[in-house]
């Protein structure tokens, strides 16, 4: 089930230079077209317990950038930006490359 | 096989003007991301857009739009002053601009500028 990542890549666009400790990540996922149509924003709320999210660019309808974001936030309990650019919306597939940007973040926690 | 990565990127640190400055570039084949911090913050969101009509002298006049963070008169001149350049070099591609900044003079924007420059990906 690990293949289709293994086509993909994480694009982690902090490199380190956005102090964690802000509470701020971004995070650009990016399909094999390499383009950014979309990017949505969540972060964790005092008064909730699911990430309040939002969508900045693209269409808003579209709910996968939004939804990884609100994921990750809940994970990581920063503010994450996120781009998700890939056709496949398949809910598994979605669960693999979140487990992969989990993967990702547990190996280089220097760089989220 | 490892395959070559979809989006190159290039990343900056540097002292302008007294003020510890981070700057990463990022080329998607449809736009630009530009990440320039003074904060370790990704600080307010800016899309610059360029206008495929232009304006009288033949160039293409661009579109602010801050999608996150405080949208005043000041936030719109610091992006376009910024990064009007990359959109220009790019092939009048879409720049999406984040900036967290404490020197907001005009010297210190133009050698924020030069440090972008360094970090061509476009």
């Amino acid at each position: 089930p690990g293949e289709p990542c293994a086509e993909l890549r994480v694009c982690s666009h902090t490199e380190g230079c956005l102090r964690s400790g802000r509470g701020l990540c971004l995070l650009g996922w990016e399909g094999k077209s390499g383009k950014r149509r979309r990017l949505a924003v969540a972060m964790c709320s005092p008064r909730d317990s699911i990430p309040v999210a939002a969508s900045l660019l693209g269409d808003p309808s579209d709910t996968a950038s939004s939804c990884l974001a609100q994921r990750l936030a809940s994970k990581t309990k920063k503010q994450i930006f996120v781009s998700y650019n890939l056709q496949n919306t398949d809910s598994n597939f979605t669960l693999l490359i979140e487990n992969r940007i989990k993967e990702e973040m547990t190996a280089f926690p220097d760089k989220f | 096989m490892e395959a070559g990565p979809i989006v190159t990127s290039k990343q900056r640190e540097e002292v302008v003007h007294g003020v510890p400055t981070e700057v990463v570039c990022t080329a998607f084949s449809n736009s630009v991301l530009v990440v320039v911090t003074q904060y370790g913050k990704m600080g307010t969101i800016v899309y610059v857009d360029p206008n495929t009509i232009g304006d009288n002298v033949g160039r293409p006049s661009l579109t602010t739009k801050v999608l996150l963070g405080k949208d005043e008169p000041l936030v719109h001149v610091c992006a376009k002053n910024l990064v009007a350049f990359v959109s220009q070099e790019a092939g009048n591609k879409p720049v999406l601009l984040a900036m967290a900044l404490k020197d907001k003079t005009m010297e210190g924007i133009q050698a924020l500028r030069e440090v972008i420059r360094s970090c061509q990906v476009w």
